[in-house]
């Protein structure tokens, strides 16, 4: 009987706990427009504006980072590499992670890894507004750890459902 | 081993059998238990009050006994005996405290009415017949309680309160009508109050005073009795009279009125008394029998929804089902019966997501209902065979796979496809143990509750990762 009786109870536990305030980094984050960054250290040769797309499945996320040149529009799209996917993201603490692998072919790998035959990867670390949860500030690090930009700041523009509707889902197309 | 089933369950079916078909040409009624006060004895005069001796009659006791065997000699009719009546009394809460905290009301307003106080004298006396009559004295020790409601009587018309007085001295006079008092021991108007009382109460067409009738509805409730016979021997134009009055508990009225002449022979008597009983069973009220659930309901059939977990899942925070459940019951004897449950359910989305295709399963169960009823309610146990047919999907903890929608670049450059797990399509069997409970609030339609657990063992090669699901079924249905 207590058996059945704590049965009972697991049965409702988890529907609770999945009922709680708990703060997530799902949604489209985007750089205001009139707030481009400042990429040069990644040799991108311009002001760029930076997407990222995040789902977060209990500590894990997935998802994508995307550059825009003037607007967040597919014609607007960063020419060289605009796209590429979270690696082993994850959320903890209010902090986002990531990596990111850039392109072969893209100027910043000649910079951040110079001779490298392998794969070139930047981090990502945005930490969450502690008084907005709709605002993130991160930086970014090269293979070696050090910091090469900071103070990049995102707002969210969009949930789960707008990445769905906008076929985010979809992945990076060739 | 299935032959002392067999037996079990034939032995089990004899008694409503039987039941059914002896009581198939009877009239179908519940049976009526009755309570007989103690026949009183009404003096032939007033005028005796004040003279002679007091009458001592086997007459009474004869008569009374003569009522209740003739009452439980009729069908469908059960006595409770006056004595065991009276225990029961006695043995209520708090009753002998009550009856020390009124007789030291009593005394205390004899002690005021010798003082001459006779205002506090008459307000503890109150005090003390109210306290005695709400443990029903009356009936225990009837002479005790006569005796203060004759002081109270006498107080009273000294204080001026004269149709008060005339109630405690009627009530007095029917609780010891051998009340005997020595003329001039009391003031004239006392005197006169008590004859005119004593007058009043013999002229009365019964001993109950219409006050009293929700008080003796209430004794019937305690008592669990159906009606209350009052009785008493009365003297007109020098004949003697046997006079009974019925109340029933259902209504709290008179159901029932009329005396009969006694010759004072006794076999004669027994006689007047035995069709007395008879006259008042032939136009008694007689409440048809309650029937439980099953006897009203053979067959039901309900539906309801459902909310249900796994135990055992292959993701990592428990995995929740919905789905609707459809049962039918049949009940082929009572408080047992069979009962099959067809179920439909579908996976709801984990915490993490790690479902990518939603599993959609059938549960059929069958099994015996062992259970418990009322009259409007139902708790039942059932232990049954469940075969479950769980649809394929598919799980991963990997978030490329759940996030990527399948077949895109993203889920072809990122999903690493070693990590989603495929279930194929499974048939697996086990017992299941529900308890439930059904309320019926209109006539067929009932609410109902269940909670199961099941546990899956066939086939027995299998490595079961998905097991014992604790469902929760909240509906409604009918019986027929």
């Amino acid at each position: 009987m207590r058996t059945l009786a704590l049965a009972s109870l697991l049965l409702w536990v988890p529907l609770w706990t999945a009922c709680g305030s708990e703060v997530e980094v799902t949604g489209i984050w985007q750089t205001p427009e009139d707030a481009s960054v400042d990429l040069s250290a990644l040799q991108i040769d311009q002001q760029v504006l930076l997407e990222i797309v995040a789902v977060q499945y209990g500590k894990d996320v997935s998802g994508l980072l995307r550059l825009f040149t003037q607007a967040y529009a597919p014609s607007h799209l960063w020419g060289k590499c605009p796209c590429m996917y979270l690696e082993s993201a994850d959320f903890r603490s209010d902090k986002l992670s990531f990596l990111i692998t850039l392109c072969a072919d893209s100027p910043p790998v000649e910079i951040l890894c110079p001779g490298t035959e392998g794969d070139c990867t930047v981090t990502g670390v945005f930490t969450l507004d502690e008084n907005d949860p709709d605002r993130m500030t991160g930086r970014f690090f090269d293979s070696e750890g050090t910091m090469i930009r900071e103070g990049i700041e995102l707002e969210r523009v969009g949930d789960d459902n707008n990445i769905r509707e906008e076929g985010l889902n979809l992945g990076c197309p060739e | 081993m299935p032959r002392v089933i067999t037996t079990l369950l034939l032995l089990l079916s004899l008694p409503a059998i039987s039941a059914r078909s002896l009581g198939a040409d009877l009239p179908e009624r519940k049976p009526k238990k009755v309570l007989v006060l103690p026949t009183v004895l009404m003096e032939p005069s007033c005028e005796s009050i004040f003279s002679g001796e007091p009458r001592t009659s086997p007459l009474a006791a004869r008569l009374h006994r003569q009522l209740e065997t003739s009452l439980g000699t009729l069908l469908d009719i059960q006595v409770l005996p006056f004595v065991q009546a009276r225990s029961t009394i006695v043995k209520r809460r708090f009753y002998q405290e009550r009856v020390v905290v009124g007789r030291e009301r009593y005394l205390l307003a004899k002690e005021y009415y010798r003082d001459l106080r006779q205002t506090e004298a008459v307000e503890n006396l109150e005090r003390s017949i109210d306290t005695l009559i709400g443990i029903y004295y009356d009936l225990v020790e009837p002479e005790a309680l006569a005796e203060i409601l004759l002081l109270a009587g006498v107080t009273l018309v000294e204080v001026g309160h004269f149709p008060e007085a005339h109630l405690a001295f009627k009530k007095a006079l029917s609780l010891n009508p051998m009340l005997h008092l020595t003329r001039g021991f009391f003031p004239e108007p006392v005197e006169r109050a008590i004859t005119i009382a004593c007058t009043d109460l013999q002229e009365g067409s019964s001993g109950l005073q219409p006050q009293e009738l929700g008080r003796y509805q209430a004794l019937a409730k305690e008592l669990g009795v159906d009606s209350l016979f009052f009785s008493r021997i009365i003297t007109r134009e020098d004949r003697l009279f046997f006079d009974l009055t019925v109340l029933e508990k259902k209504g709290g009225n008179i159901a029932f009125q009329e005396e009969v002449p006694l010759s004072g022979d006794p076999a004669a008597d027994g006689e007047a008394v035995d069709r007395l009983a008879s006259r008042w069973t032939a136009c008694a009220p007689f409440e048809k029998p309650q029937r439980t659930v099953e006897q009203l309901h053979k067959y039901l059939f309900s539906a309801s929804y459902q909310q249900m977990a796994y135990l055992s899942y292959p993701t990592r925070t428990m995995l929740h089902n919905m789905g609707f459940s459809f049962e039918v019951g049949a009940y082929v004897l009572d408080s047992f019966g069979l009962v099959g449950k067809v179920q439909v359910i579908s996976s709801l989305p984990d915490r993490f997501g790690d479902v990518l295709t939603p599993l959609t399963s059938t549960r059929l169960i069958l099994g015996p209902s062992f259970s418990l009823t009322g009259q409007w309610w139902r708790l039942s146990m059932v232990p049954a065979a469940e075969l479950h047919i769980q649809g394929p999907f598919k799980t991963s903890t990997d978030p490329d796979c759940k996030f990527f929608a399948a077949g895109s670049a993203g889920y072809t450059d990122m999903c690493d496809t070693s990590r989603v797990k495929n279930y194929p399509t499974a048939v697996v069997g086990g017992v299941n143990v529900a308890l439930g409970a059904q309320f019926f609030f209109i006539n067929r339609l009932f609410l109902s509750a269940t909670m199961s657990i099941s546990s899956y063992f066939l086939p027995l090669d299998r490595s079961k990762e998905l097991n014992f699901p604790v469902a929760l079924e909240v509906g409604g249905g009918v019986a027929f």
